[in-house]
């Protein structure tokens, strides 16, 4: 279980969010064209907005994929990590986290002028090996207390809950929410994350 | 810790497992650059591993065209294919035949190796996109051990065979020809008398001839189930294809008793790999052969290789467990007592479900917009599979999936459950289920972007969809990104394929409209072209040909393809006219790009030139006119003027090679003969005029019939100089196009310089 770095980190849109998600798709292209994510190779936008249960508008890069995912009908940005990253679970969850606060925070200030907001104390945790990763009880406690014990650390007083964890037949993923005056995207934007 | 190739070891079919380990030693060679860059190509074409647009290495942005720097530098997968670029992963599924542990397996792997989408094509087969070259094999594996092969799913070899999707469960079939298509998928997987081909090989079945079910006269082979005195056969078809020119298959045998199939199918595959062209891939395919060999010297052929095979008992063994051959409900067959629901079920009631041969069964359509489901999806539907019809799972030509053995009573629940995963639009079989290949999106060969247009349309059509007229609703759209007809546009009532034309200096894509084609009786005919029309105006095309036909069809049985066959094409193109013009960039933009992608049409090739560009030149001018009257020529050959349609085709192609020799030089001669050489030496011959892909082949098509007058015209031969003429004028818009390009670019240079 230590060898994934297949897994992603998804930001759930704000409740009552109102958006198209086709609007996104210049905002991908931008992004593109001005490199905006940092250490990715950024290739293409591909609108997959018609699949209600599905990955909406995707960014694809080299390293890994952004989309604008649906699942189970809850929006979000999601960022899943497709090449290695060097270092053990804690340094890959690192990058990858921050990777995603990077991204989702550049979505909020996006340059076509919508208004996008994330949730800011909770995400979701999606790992996408099912060789490294089965979803078993025991994958589930090890990546729940890998996960938290991060969070924990960077965020000094956050209170953790675990929801939504995925069933058997799916990837192992699980929601973890902080109480309400934690904000992940406010510490990212200090760059005390850096 | 276990990896794949160790987990699954024992659970892939030997011979499988040894092709997927051979490949991944491949794999290992050609990262260590000891395979030529050729062979390497057409090895993993072979496993199914495709290119994908901008591998290459190069995208434009919107802004400019950039390199794209992937961390394995210059390293290549094929010719000009950038190693590290995502590909495309194709997966057959022979005759469309699927088990809901293969969906799950299939939705873990578009997960964890593609973009989480499984999207069918228009061969039943199932792609990924965006896969890593070096995951391949891995992916291979997975779906080996639940019974996939990706094997010969691309390449010069037999693709994936296909069948109509309600064979074994209609109404008006001869029988179930499923095993058929089974028995003859195994027996030339990997056959030796398959693997020396110059192109691919395209086989379908059909349980009917009147229906559109396996569409086999577009196939290089087809069979249509045939009993003769309780006996069951097949009447055979050879030589049909779509691609850029459309052939219509010939009738080779009226009845082949079953028997015969496999050894027949292996004696066509001996001649074509002996006789089929391999120099000159434009001509390659099976088609081209049937016509240059005539139908029954070709069979000729045929029968004396078949006389000469060595015995096979492969050939019959599977007959003997024929009897054992069938599907098996998993509920008992209930009827429906209640009738009541949303209007939308009761839309789904109407147009997505099939009636079963067999009493209290039903067939549900799943229609998929542009042929896509997520993962979720996928992993959901393969629960509900099991819980209502098992095994029973297939997927269709229009690019959806079929659940079988529906019991009459569970329609509810199960429209409830499919409701809940999104899967459930009605419509299916309508104008909204759009058929549309991947073009610009995916695929590196797309000029406009067929998905875009599709998605534009059905968002479009389905809230009007109740108002439409009951001909229109039934009608069929079909979408390509390009003239290769991998949408199946030219056999679609309204069929559209992309290709672009220079305005004022600008790029706008456009669409070529073709009108008329028959999805029924087998694809029982094909659509005529009418004209360009910018992409952004096609959805107004729609609707003005679509009420044009309602008002002026001579009664409500008159079909829309039966309408524009009766119609004189003048007046079609009439009707379209208005939306041929494009605005000016400054007054509206919109047109100058594509759907759902807001680049500015290759907006990176454009320079600063531009300005200069604001008066039409005269080679657009030409170019219009070589349109005209290629366009003139249908019109003759509508009206049953051969000749003067055939020589029309010619003088269209003449009229654009003179526009692109006056783009070149001042003087341009009259004479044909003299306008022909000159093309050819500066545009021909120096490749100029060469396609990316097709090479010289849309340059041929003028010098072969300079060459060759015809003696002789017949209705199919005009129809195809037509065809040429079209294409050949398309690859005169492209030529241009590059020129001026290549003219910015220096401009463009000097300023900077």
């Amino acid at each position: 279980m230590r060898e994934l770095y297949k897994f992603g980190i998804k930001f759930y849109f704000e409740t009552g969010m109102n958006l198209n998600v086709k609007e996104v798709i210049p905002e991908f292209h931008q992004w593109i064209q001005t490199e905006a994510v940092e250490d990715h190779l950024l290739i293409d936008v591909v609108d997959y907005s018609h699949i209600p249960d599905g990955p909406g508008i995707m960014l694809i890069a080299h390293e890994g994929h952004f989309s604008i995912d649906h699942e189970k009908k809850l929006p979000g940005l999601m960022y899943q990590r497709r090449t290695e990253i060097e270092g053990d679970f804690t340094k890959r969850f690192a990058s990858v986290f921050s990777t995603t606060l990077q991204t989702v925070i550049k979505m909020e200030n996006n340059s076509i002028e919508k208004s996008i907001q994330f949730k800011p104390n909770m995400f979701r945790f999606i790992t996408n090996d099912r060789l490294a990763a089965e979803n078993s009880d025991e994958n589930q406690n090890y990546y729940k207390e890998s996960v938290c014990t991060f969070i924990q650390r960077e965020f000094q007083g956050s209170k953790l809950e675990i929801n939504n964890i995925s069933t058997k037949n799916e990837r192992l993923a699980f929601d973890v929410k902080a109480q309400e005056d934690i904000n992940f995207l406010m510490r990212m934007e200090d760059g005390k994350n850096e | 810790m276990k990896n794949w190739k160790e987990l699954l070891e024992h659970q892939i079919e030997s011979e499988l497992r040894e092709q997927i380990n051979i490949f991944e030693t491949q794999i290992e060679l050609k990262k260590l650059d000891k395979i030529d860059d050729k062979i390497f190509a057409e090895t993993r074409l072979r496993k199914g591993v495709y290119g994908q647009r901008y591998d290459n290495g190069q995208r434009n942005d919107g802004e400019r065209t950039r390199e794209l720097h992937f961390p394995s530098g210059d390293k290549l997968k094929g010719p000009e294919t950038v190693w590290d670029a995502p590909g495309m992963l194709r997966i057959k599924i022979p005759f469309g035949a699927f088990t809901p542990i293969q969906l799950r397996t299939l939705a873990d792997c578009a997960e964890e190796y593609a973009d989480g989408v499984l999207h069918i094509t228009t061969r039943q087969d199932v792609q990924y996109h965006f896969v890593h070259i070096e995951d391949t094999p891995t992916i291979m594996r997975r779906l080996g051990a639940v019974g996939i092969t990706t094997h010969e799913a691309c390449g010069n070899v037999v693709r994936n065979v296909t069948a109509c999707p309600l064979a074994g469960v209609c109404h008006d079939e001869g029988f179930d020809v499923s095993p058929y298509a089974n028995a003859l998928t195994k027996f030339l997987l990997d056959h030796p008398d398959c693997q020396d081909f110059g192109r691919k090989f395209k086989i379908a079945f059909s349980g009917c001839s009147q229906h559109a079910c396996g569409i086999v006269n577009m196939h290089d082979l087809g069979a249509v189930a045939k009993t003769q005195e309780g006996k069951n056969g097949f009447e055979i078809y050879v030589g049909g294809g779509l691609g850029a020119v459309p052939h219509q298959a010939k009738i080779m045998y009226e009845f082949l008793p079953e028997e015969e199939l496999l050894p027949l199918s292996q004696a066509i595959g001996r001649v074509f790999a002996r006789l089929g062209e391999k120099k000159n891939r434009a001509k390659a395919r099976v088609k081209f052969l049937v016509a240059k060999l005539g139908l029954e010297e070709f069979t000729r052929l045929v029968e004396k290789e078949r006389k000469v095979l060595p015995h096979d008992e492969n050939w019959t063994s599977y007959i003997n467990e024929l009897p054992a051959w069938g599907e098996v409900p998993i509920k008992e067959a209930a009827p429906l007592r209640d009738n009541s629901g949303t209007e939308t079920y009761q839309h789904w009631l109407e147009q997505n479900i099939i009636d079963q041969r067999q009493e209290g069964y039903k067939v549900v359509v799943i229609m998929l917009p542009l042929g896509d489901m997520s993962s979720h999806q996928a992993r959901k539907l393969a629960d509900i599979a099991e819980k209502y019809v098992g095994e029973n799972m297939r997927t269709t030509v229009e690019q959806n999936i079929v659940l079988r053995w529906v019991s009459e009573g569970d329609l509810p629940h199960l429209y409830k459950e499919l409701e809940a995963i999104g899967l459930a639009d009605p419509g299916a079989g309508s104008i909204i289920d759009i058929t549309a290949c991947p073009g610009t999106d995916t695929c590196k060969l797309g000029i406009a972007s067929s998905r875009g247009l599709a998605d534009e349309l059905r968002v479009m059509l389905t809230p009007k969809q109740k108002e439409l007229d009951q001909a229109v609703r039934d009608m069929r759209i079909k979408i390509s990104g390009c003239f290769n007809s991998c949408g199946q546009h030219h056999i679609a009532d309204m069929g559209f394929y992309g290709n672009s034309r220079t305005f004022k200096g600008y790029k706008v894509p456009h669409f070529q409209v073709v009108l008329g084609g028959e999805w029924t009786n087998n694809a029982g005919s094909f659509g005529l072209a009418i004209g360009a029309i910018p992409s952004k105006n096609i959805p107004k095309v729609v609707l003005k040909l679509t009420n044009y036909y309602v008002e002026n069809r001579t009664g409500i049985n008159q079909s829309f393809q039966e309408f524009i066959s009766s119609q004189k094409k003048s007046e079609i193109k009439l009707q379209i006219q208005e939306f041929t013009e494009v605005p000016p960039y400054l007054e509206d933009a919109s047109f100058y790009t594509d759907w759902g992608d807001p680049r500015v049409f290759t907006l990176g090739d454009m320079g600063v030139g531009e300005c200069a560009g604001e008066v039409v030149s005269l080679t657009e001018v030409e170019l219009q006119s070589a349109e005209r009257i290629c366009f003139e020529a249908q019109m003759d050959l509508d009206e049953g003027n051969l000749e003067d349609a055939e020589d029309k085709a010619y003088k269209a192609m003449l009229r654009g090679a003179a526009a692109l020799l006056r783009k070149e030089f001042q003087d341009v001669p009259a004479d044909p003969d003299d306008i022909v050489a000159d093309f050819k030496e500066h545009f021909y011959d120096t490749k100029l005029f060469w396609d990316r892909f097709a090479h010289g082949k849309f340059g041929k098509y003028l010098i072969l019939r300079n060459e060759n007058p015809p003696v002789g015209w017949t209705d199919s031969s005009v129809r195809q100089q037509i065809e040429e003429s079209q294409l050949f004028i398309e690859a005169a818009h492209s030529c241009y196009a590059k020129l001026r390009d290549e003219e910015s670019a220096k401009v463009q240079g000097g300023v900077q310089g």
